[in-house]
């Protein structure tokens, strides 16, 4: 498969399953009645699977937003492959410096709240 | 809360990704005033559900763009180091001025960088492709060349983009406002590639369109730690901004008169006057 239609299915996947476990929560959650719910800046991922398992709609709509989150990381990851399959140094480099700076973002910057 | 309000979620975001999409300004910069105006969302909620919604509509759009190889994956590649690192930039300014507890200063600053994004659609815009354009040490060692096949024109165009270093200074900026507002910032990132890489117009959008999902994604993690994100209001807003803005791309892109596009225009720049003022405390 080309690179062009690998990367527009994996653009494609992330949005339609993030925005479909969006939906499926929301949707439970106006059946299920109100609950309050415990604030992102509570939960890990970890704990956002966790309450995904126990059905929760704020779990659900939460590991939407999670894949929805990592649907660029991948799409990164793809391109460094390609690159790095390629052999092709400069470029190689300057993805996994654009991988590392979008995962500095996602994992460590919330750790010096 | 009552099942009432994620339907006014629901709506507004319908309207923000119209909005947005008519007046080529995208669905986030058009949701938190819509949320902070009419809907009275504390303006964190508004900044993380516009941040998150901006990485469904700019994925959905580039998964298209990607198809027809308008835009440039390696162009994107070697700015996402200026965008990621501003992104980083802008989200740890937001916590500082958060804690600092002086959040009204976003609201100023949300309302002046909507009101400079509509400038391009009044100024806008020769079509024409930029010519003669010199590849300097950067465009050889990138290898920032590309070619495409212009619809409109009906031919191949070949296009060379330069000045890097300035286009990255350029996208660090667009980060750093990213981050900072939890929007695309597109303008931005169009502007920097247009008018400072002298790439042409629709590989300029379509470039930045792949480029705001791994900036948005990047502001994420902090946002979350902030408590930014709100699931109700996440929820109720993916799946509007992206109808609206397909209902906005498809079908009432090709009925609207430029006119009645810079209306819209107009619209958004009392918007913006409005979140200005109730930054600094007048409301009307």
């Amino acid at each position: 498969m080309k690179l062009e239609r690998i990367i527009s299915l994996t653009l494609r996947i992330g949005v339609i399953s993030s925005s479909l476990l969006v939906v499926a929560g929301l949707a439970l959650y106006l059946i299920s009645g109100a609950k309050s719910f415990i604030p992102t800046s509570e939960l890990s991922g970890i704990q956002v699977i966790k309450l995904l398992t126990q059905g929760s709609p704020e779990g659900i709509i939460l590991t939407g937003v999670m894949v929805l989150i990592f649907t660029p990381v991948v799409r990164v990851l793809e391109l460094l492959f390609d690159y790095a399959w390629a052999k092709d140094k400069i470029y190689a480099i300057l993805s996994l410096a654009v991988l590392t700076l979008m995962l500095f973002g996602i994992f460590m910057l919330p750790i010096i709240r | 809360m009552s099942p009432i309000i994620p339907l006014e979620i629901f709506l507004a975001a319908i309207l923000a990704g119209l909005l947005g999409s008519l007046t080529g300004l995208g669905g986030g910069v058009v949701l938190t005033p819509l949320f902070v105006l009419f809907l009275r969302t504390p303006i964190q909620y508004a900044l993380g559900t516009s941040l998150i919604s901006t990485i469904a509509t700019s994925s959905g759009a580039a998964s298209a763009y990607v198809k027809d190889e308008l835009s440039n994956m390696s162009l994107g590649i070697s700015l996402e180091i200026g965008t990621t690192a501003g992104a980083i930039t802008g989200s740890l300014l937001l916590y500082t001025i958060q804690r600092m507890g002086i959040i009204y200063i976003i609201s100023i600053l949300f309302g002046s960088v909507l009101i400079f994004s509509t400038l391009p659609n009044f100024l806008r815009m020769k079509s024409e492709l930029p010519v003669n354009v010199k590849p300097d040490y950067f465009t050889r060692k990138l290898k920032l060349t590309g070619k495409y096949n212009d619809a409109a024109l009906k031919k191949e165009v070949e296009y060379t983009a330069r000045r890097y270093p300035f286009g990255l200074a350029g996208m660090f900026v667009a980060g750093l406002m990213s981050g900072l507002l939890g929007i695309g910032s597109g303008a931005f990132k169009v502007l920097a590639m247009d008018a400072i890489m002298s790439l042409p117009f629709k590989i300029t959008t379509a470039t930045s369109n792949f480029m705001i999902g791994v900036t948005a994604a990047t502001s994420s993690g902090l946002y979350w730690a902030l408590g930014f994100i709100d699931p109700i209001y996440v929820a109720a807003t993916i799946p509007g901004v992206l109808l609206g803005s397909m209902i906005g791309t498809r079908y009432l892109n090709k009925l609207f008169s430029r006119r009645l596009r810079q209306l819209f225009t107009a619209v958004l720049i009392i918007l913006g006057v409005e979140l200005i003022l109730k930054g600094v405390g007048i409301s009307i």
